[in-house]
């Protein structure tokens, strides 16, 4: 049982706490569901479960946290680290080692534990994950998928009471996520493992889930099983109901097309022969599997990378011989990771770098950013450090310093990763305004449901060519990975 | 996909399967002799045998990808000697202003080989010995620091792909990367280090709160891998080990101790052949590698 009474904990160098008089309790074999927008409290709420909060992160703390018994402020996280496992975000920052045998023994020779019990314990995990054959794989070869999976492994293999995830599947796709949170389930119900998860996909965890925790400005405000916190949900868009989109060829001038286009890395050929026409205002999807070569077509759209045959035209000019950075005008480009774009100690500062690169004259900057920031709806954060910023809006700032160049057509790869219904509402609202305003997108992504709301077409990647996808199709795909609602 | 970027190279040669242990003992007592001898026809002996171990693991295209580097430094010590260095020794080359004499051209030799012996040393365990054995290893025998080598091996491959995306999202902010002089081109790529280094900071302390989270630091660890070394393998580290007393006894009784720029001549004699002999017989044992 972990029992949380009257806990509070504020950062050291705020004034405001994060954890506000939280008192409650969970029980061995629940699978909790956290719940709540960015900023509420969740991360730090699952952080003081293992004592991390208050011994990794320093801050004051008031109330206190036990679990089966122990003291979390008076046991060190790592003594803690055999009764209560925890999964991070990022699958990238928490393997430690390069393979995976290796990286499951880790937390059992922290243990101090003998060779033959890790021995055993790495065959029995390996087994059950379905990772037998994965021992003696490099750890930077794997997928998202598989890495996350063997951090999970490597935490169960020390056999914690309770399992602790935070948005764990929040840099993978949605089937590999709805595999994941299958495997929760699993785990859960067989071995009687404690879950508490704090997830974004809610659909699929919200019928394994016991119980629903949801948090509002560090506090517990509902505590219920998932139908009686539902109507909270709603009401504060973290569910939504699904809403068919309109699709159909757009009817404008070509504005972007590629030609007979082949590309490989060293022998793997990614693309054959593609063609691709895109018309004015149109919101074009391209899915297709894991490794499809979706990201690399899209980098073939401004040049970042270039056709080994084909061309590329961009409002209807060969861009063989242009710059990437002299087509930033036409095109914006906004790759998977935000924080790659943000750097500068302000988020003006951070328009204004792009506006200077483009030399854009400086009479125009005002205007530039005044429109940008309220496009994005980030006024308010025009003089905060970019970093600082939670997911959903640093992928916003990071749009901001594309859009503030006011190119005619954007490219987005997977900008749904890692957000929340609420972040990808604003997200959906934000590309249809532009759109009104004559802006094309071509996003990649394996979001299926965003997709089956918001593009205007949809076309698939399979062995190097495009193929248009219907609507019905695109549905299927929905329902398989349960994201419907 | 994309291209793997990860210096060991994972292949199934002699050299790789041999031991962590005896090749970190090669590497250091290698390095340490080609550092003390300064004799060319010792060093060129060295050479052969180091690049014949290259060669065994397979990783000879790697080791040229190294050694292309130490061009420049060569390149720099052959000029900086020939111009800065008095006159030693016959006129080589006379070009009217400079003129090249022996001494400073057999020392700029000598150095060169140096450098490059070491690098292929490097070489051999960058790319031949596992990272996962290195941080076994000297975390036994008490480099706490050498976690952080492991995990940054880990995460190179990591960084590496950060770095393109950071490059990819600079250009798509309008920023010129191959335009005009090799300055301006090295300006450009300064707005990549900020990004570069604030994920890099981001994700070091992601990884730290991960390693606690798993009881890394709750006390005394115990070690899952821990093969026994084969007699092989220790008459191997033994042999290597030895390399060294010998090379300095044989260096103090002036084999393989030669000052080119005190005018001394490039010679070959019988004696000097059979010490350079027996030293590099020392080493050789390496050329077995491991067991099947």
């Amino acid at each position: 049982m972990i029992c949380m009474e009257r806990f509070s904990f504020t950062y050291s160098g705020k004034d405001a706490p994060v954890l506000d008089d939280v008192s409650l309790e969970v029980r061995e074999n629940e699978f909790l569901l956290i719940v709540g927008a960015s900023g509420s409290g969740k991360s730090t709420l699952i952080r003081s479960f293992n004592g991390l909060i208050p011994h990794f992160y320093g801050g004051e703390v008031g109330g206190r946290v036990t679990v089966d018994g122990l003291d979390t402020r008076r046991t060190p996280p790592a003594k803690m680290a055999s009764i209560v496992g925890m999964v991070f975000q990022d699958p990238e920052n928490q393997l430690v080692m390069t393979n995976v045998e290796n990286e499951m023994a880790f937390g059992l020779e922290n243990l101090a534990l003998p060779r033959e019990e890790i021995q055993g314990r790495i065959t029995e995990y390996s087994e059950y994950f379905g990772l037998d054959p994965f021992l003696e794989r490099f750890i930077p070869q794997l997928s998202g998928g598989e890495k996350q999976k063997v951090a999970l492994a490597s935490v169960l293999a020390m056999r914690p009471r309770y399992i602790v995830l935070d948005e764990p599947t929040s840099q993978l796709d949605d089937e590999s996520a709805s595999m994941y949170l299958d495997f929760l389930h699993r785990l859960n119900s067989d071995q009687g493992i404690g879950i508490i998860l704090v997830e974004h996909r809610l659909e699929r965890c919200l019928s394994y889930a016991d119980r629903v925790l949801f948090m509002e400005s560090g506090r517990v405000i509902a505590d219920g099983t998932p139908d009686e916190v539902m109507p909270l949900m709603r009401k504060n868009r973290l569910v939504a109901d699904f809403h068919r989109g309109v699709q159909g060829n757009g009817l404008g001038d070509v504005v972007l097309s590629a030609r007979g286009l082949t590309f490989a890395y060293e022998r793997d050929a990614v693309l054959r022969g593609l063609n691709l026409n895109v018309r004015d205002r149109e919101v074009v999807a391209i899915i297709g599997h894991n490794g499809s070569g979706k990201s690399t077509l899209l980098k073939q759209l401004n040049g970042l990378l270039r056709p080994a045959e084909g061309t590329v035209a961009v409002l209807g000019r060969n861009i063989s011989e242009a710059t990437t950075a002299s087509l930033a005008r036409d095109i914006g480009y906004l790759g998977q990771n935000p924080n790659n774009y943000l750097f500068e100690d302000t988020l003006e500062m951070e328009l204004q770098f792009t506006l200077r690169n483009l030399k854009v004259p400086e009479a125009e900057w005002a205007e530039r950013i005044d429109w940008t920031l309220r496009m994005l709806d980030l006024e308010r954060y025009r003089r905060s450090f970019p970093r600082d910023l939670s997911c959903g809006e640093r992928e916003r700032a990071a749009l901001a310093s594309i859009l503030v160049g006011r190119p005619r057509i954007l490219l987005l790869d997977e900008p749904t990763r890692g957000l929340d219904h609420w972040n990808k509402a604003r997200l959906a609202s934000i590309l249809a305004t532009l759109r009104e305003q004559g802006m094309t997108t071509v996003m990649v992504t394996h979001d299926y449901r965003f997709v089956a709301e918001h593009a205007t077409r949809v076309l698939s990647l399979d062995g190097g060519a495009l193929t248009e996808v219907p609507l019905t199709k695109v549905m299927e795909l929905v329902k398989v990975c349960g994201t419907e609602a | 996909m994309m291209p793997m970027l990860f210096p060991y190279q994972d292949k199934d040669t002699p050299l790789h399967r041999l031991d962590a242990r005896p090749k970190m003992v090669f590497v250091l007592a290698f390095f340490l002799l080609s550092i003390l001898i300064s004799d060319i026809l010792y060093l060129s002996a060295m050479l052969v045998l180091a690049l014949t171990v290259v060669a065994r693991g397979r990783v000879a295209r790697e080791t040229l990808g190294l050694l292309k580097y130490t061009i420049y430094v060569v390149a720099f010590l052959f000029l900086f000697s020939i111009i800065f260095t008095p006159s030693v020794g016959p006129v080589l080359l006379d070009l009217g202003i400079v003129k090249i004499t022996e001494g400073p051209v057999l020392f700029s030799i000598s150095m060169s080989l140096r450098l490059v012996l070491s690098v292929v040393a490097f070489a051999v365990l960058t790319f031949t010995v596992h990272p996962d054995d290195l941080l076994r290893i000297l975390s036994r025998l008490g480099f706490k620091s050498m976690t952080g080598v492991s995990i940054a091996t880990r995460m190179y491959p990591t960084i590496a792909a950060d770095s393109a995306a950071i490059s990819d999202a600079m250009k798509a902010r309008g920023v010129e990367f191959d335009d005009g002089s090799f300055v301006r081109r090295a300006r450009a790529r300064a707005p990549v280090m900020m990004p570069l280094l604030m994920n890099s900071m981001e994700r070091s302390m992601n990884i730290a709160e991960a390693m606690e989270a798993r009881g890394f630091g709750a006390g005394k660890r115990s070690r899952y891998k821990d093969p026994a070394l084969r007699t092989a393998d220790r008459l191997m580290m033994i042999s290597f080990l030895l390399a060294i007393p010998f090379g300095v006894a044989m260096f103090i009784m002036g084999y393989g101790n030669v000052n080119y720029l005190a005018g001394e001549p490039l010679v070959i004699t019988a004696a000097g052949a059979t010490v350079a002999a027996v030293e590099i017989l020392f080493f050789t044992p390496i050329l077995l590698g491991g067991r099947q």
